[in-house]
């Protein structure tokens, strides 16, 4: 079987772009509509759902703090994270407006100037950080999910516990910012709205995507790049390359443990992506494996990711725990690859996304 | 911390074989003796190789050399004969080599906590050679400073005063360098990946090139923070005509072009909002023909090619053109290069396909 996808996409690979049979306009439009209809409105609603959620659960820690609501809004944090995995592939649109989605999420924090800002806040007691009409003026880093795993799991954390007031007004105004910003990117991806309008609409009157080459040609982009930020910032922040040394301190989402659950969904995302738009339509009977050999190594990436249990550091100690990190990195290697050439160069509307990235 | 994609001249040596270092063949040394300009650019093979090709002004092939990876732009010498392509970010290898082959080429590359960023130029007299790099671990541009005369040995460093240096230009009367600093933070650990989106600050930088002292930094309209200024070409009396790219929303569509000189305020070149749309947010090569008084930018994400006004910054046309990255100014008009392998007179014409070609994102032309 995988002879014979290989020697299809081998084919592929040297046909001219042009000898490339491309899909008719119906299809593409179909697969846009798809992609907001099947993943970005439910991706939204999910998200603004388990933000809802959050907010009502640091609220009753805040009016009744004690261990139990503690690990009730620590777990809601974690859905948070897990429903933010879901959809933060989506890089157009209203999420690309007023720095939602750094607010949302600042990763990576290099220098680890984002985590001093927010215990800056902790340690002084910054009453404009716990005001909701204010912390949206503050640094995109202090103000989503970032500083709020530290809040709920970094040092002192555990005061939360006895109604530590600052520490949970904080984490409660962090809350009901997701709230407004969740709400703002599910109401941006209205059925009436112009960001369905642009992204099920291609052509000619079209501000963003004129032509429905450019509409196929957005969502490679959006499925390479949300791959490469899987593999070279999430995975690549703390597993090292050649010659340098790990660094688990920097991975996100240490402190909640949650690092290797938002790698999985993250991947589970873009094949949810490539299912649910039903993007194998764009290829024809010639190439369609193509579409297949991409699936099959984004379910073993998944699959080996998931089989890592261990908190991030625990497993870079392990030698072969540290083998299937570096089996995911190579596995959503060849599906950037697949993606990136051979799906681009099937669709007939380009010779390689990454190649016309520019720079 | 992680190295810069390494490089190691030796096992490129050895991976290119003797067809890297052989003299011209007939066909070549033809199309050579009769060229009055010279054109290179990167390219990606069919077979996934990497290169930079020379050809004529009739595109007439001169000769291909073989990179270790994925090349940007090309720097000619002003009073020699050699030319220098660089390694698009975050490769670290650059490679000289002789327009006539007449000497081996030669790789170089930046140290370990360095980057190029795909762009260098010549100083006037030729001797030194200054290129675009990130000092990543300090999240800050540097200019790379190499001598020209003795293999490219590096010899000094220079701040860009700003981050993610690009496109960088020599004035033509003054002992100054132009910087086109873009003012996205990147870092190899993390791949191609913009980190500083909400908080960059691209600029356009001139700076002593002795000295590295800053001499003048111009700065767009804050609301315009997200307009990386990233190339440029510049006139015989140091008139700078830059291109940008928007990282905001893709529902916005800035002005993409302006100028600045020393001395003068940055501005830019407006444009009527349905010709902005059409050119997707993204600006790549911009060259200068003064005796026609045109500026041309290719807008290859909006398949277009803008040709404006040198002297008003009006815009006066714009040709379709799939994906043509790379533009260079000819006698009286211009040529493209596209990712197709197409090669093509703005002015019309014959237009030549290499096949087997996909040329990488700039042109760059020699008298």
């Amino acid at each position: 079987m995988m002879q014979k996808l290989l020697i299809g996409i081998w084919l592929v690979l040297f046909l001219p772009v042009s000898a490339m049979a491309q899909p008719e306009e119906k299809t593409i439009r179909n697969v846009m509509h798809n992609v907001v209809d099947g993943f970005v409105r439910p991706g939204y609603a999910a998200f603004e759902k388990s933000v809802t959620s959050l907010g009502r659960v640091v609220d009753d820690m805040c009016a009744s703090p004690d261990a139990q609501s503690l690990d009730a809004a620590r777990t809601a944090f974690s859905s948070v994270a897990k429903s933010w995995a879901g959809v933060e592939l989506v890089r157009f649109g209203p999420v690309a407006e007023e720095n939602r989605f750094e607010r949302i999420l600042f990763y990576p924090d290099r220098k680890g100037t984002g985590l001093k800002q927010v215990q800056r806040i902790l340690a002084t007691q910054d009453e404009t950080a716990s005001d909701i009409s204010k912390i949206t003026g503050k640094s995109v880093a202090v103000q989503g999910l970032g500083a709020l795993e530290f809040v709920l799991f970094g040092s002192g954390s555990d005061k939360l516990a006895n109604g530590d007031g600052f520490r949970c007004r904080y984490a409660l105004a962090i809350s009901e910012n997701l709230k407004v910003i969740s709400a703002g990117l599910s109401s941006g991806w209205s059925k009436t709205s112009d960001a369905t309008a642009i992204w099920t609409d291609p052509g000619i009157d079209n501000p963003v995507l004129k032509s429905p080459a450019e509409a196929v040609n957005e969502l490679l982009g959006t499925l390479v790049h949300g791959l490469e930020n899987i593999k070279d910032v999430r995975i690549g922040a703390f597993l090292s390359g050649e010659g340098s040394r790990d660094r688990p301190k920097v991975a996100l989402f240490r402190r909640s443990e949650n690092t290797l659950m938002m790698i999985v969904e993250n991947i589970r995302s873009v094949k949810t992506l490539l299912v649910q738009s039903e993007a194998k339509t764009l290829l024809d009977d010639s190439t369609k494996a193509i579409f297949t050999n991409v699936i099959f190594e984004l379910d073993n990436a998944e699959r080996v990711a998931a089989s890592i249990t261990r908190p991030v550091a625990n497993a870079l100690g392990d030698e072969e725990m540290r083998g299937r990190l570096e089996y995911v990195r190579t596995s959503l290697g060849y599906a950037i690859d697949i993606l990136d050439q051979d799906f681009a160069q099937a669709t007939g509307f380009s010779s390689g996304f990454s190649f016309s990235d520019g720079d | 911390m992680k190295n810069a994609t390494s490089f190691d001249r030796r096992s490129f040596l050895k991976s290119a074989g003797a067809g890297f270092i052989s003299a011209l063949g007939l066909r070549s040394r033809d199309a050579l003796a009769s060229t009055q300009m010279v054109f290179a650019s990167a390219f990606k093979s069919q077979d996934g190789a990497y290169g930079v090709m020379l050809f004529n002004e009739r595109y007439d092939e001169i000769v291909r050399f073989a990179l270790p990876d994925r090349g940007h732009d090309i720097a000619f010498d002003p009073v020699g004969t050699r030319g220098v392509a660089f390694a698009r970010r975050p490769g670290n290898f650059a490679f000289a080599f002789d327009l006539d082959n007449s000497r081996q080429p030669v790789m170089f590359t930046s140290p370990s906590n360095r980057h190029f960023y795909g762009h260098g130029v010549f100083s006037r007299d030729g001797k030194l050679l200054y290129t675009a790099e990130n000092n990543f671990e300090d999240a800050v541009g540097s200019i790379g400073v190499y001598d020209a005369t003795d293999r490219f040995t590096r010899v000094g460093e220079m701040p860009s005063h700003g981050t993610g240096p690009h496109q960088i230009s020599f004035h033509p009367e003054k002992e100054i360098l132009i910087v086109a600093n873009g003012g996205i933070e990147t870092h190899p650990d993390f791949g191609r990946a913009k980190l500083n989106i909400p908080v960059m600050k691209p600029s356009l930088v001139f700076l002593d090139a002795d000295t590295g002292q800053l001499i003048e930094k111009h700065q767009l309209p804050p609301e315009l923070h997200k307009l990386s200024i990233r190339h440029m070409d510049v006139t015989d009396r140091g008139r700078v005509v830059f291109g940008c790219q928007f990282e905001g929303s893709k529902s916005e569509h800035p002005n993409l072009v302006g100028e600045c000189s020393l001395g003068e305020a940055i501005s830019l070149w407006k444009t009527d909002q349905a010709d902005l749309n059409d050119f997707s947010n993204y600006a790549g090569s911009v060259a200068i023909n003064e005796r026609e008084n045109l500026v041309a930018v290719t807008m290859p994400k909006g398949n277009r090619v803008a040709c404006f006004h040198l002297q008003t910054g009006k815009l006066l046309k714009t040709y379709r053109q799939r994906e043509s990255f790379g533009i260079a100014r000819t006698a009286s008009s211009f040529l493209t290069t596209s990712v197709q392998g197409e090669v093509s007179h703005l002015a019309g014409g014959e237009t030549r396909n290499f096949r087997d070609l996909a040329f990488d994102n700039h042109l760059a032309g020699l008298n």
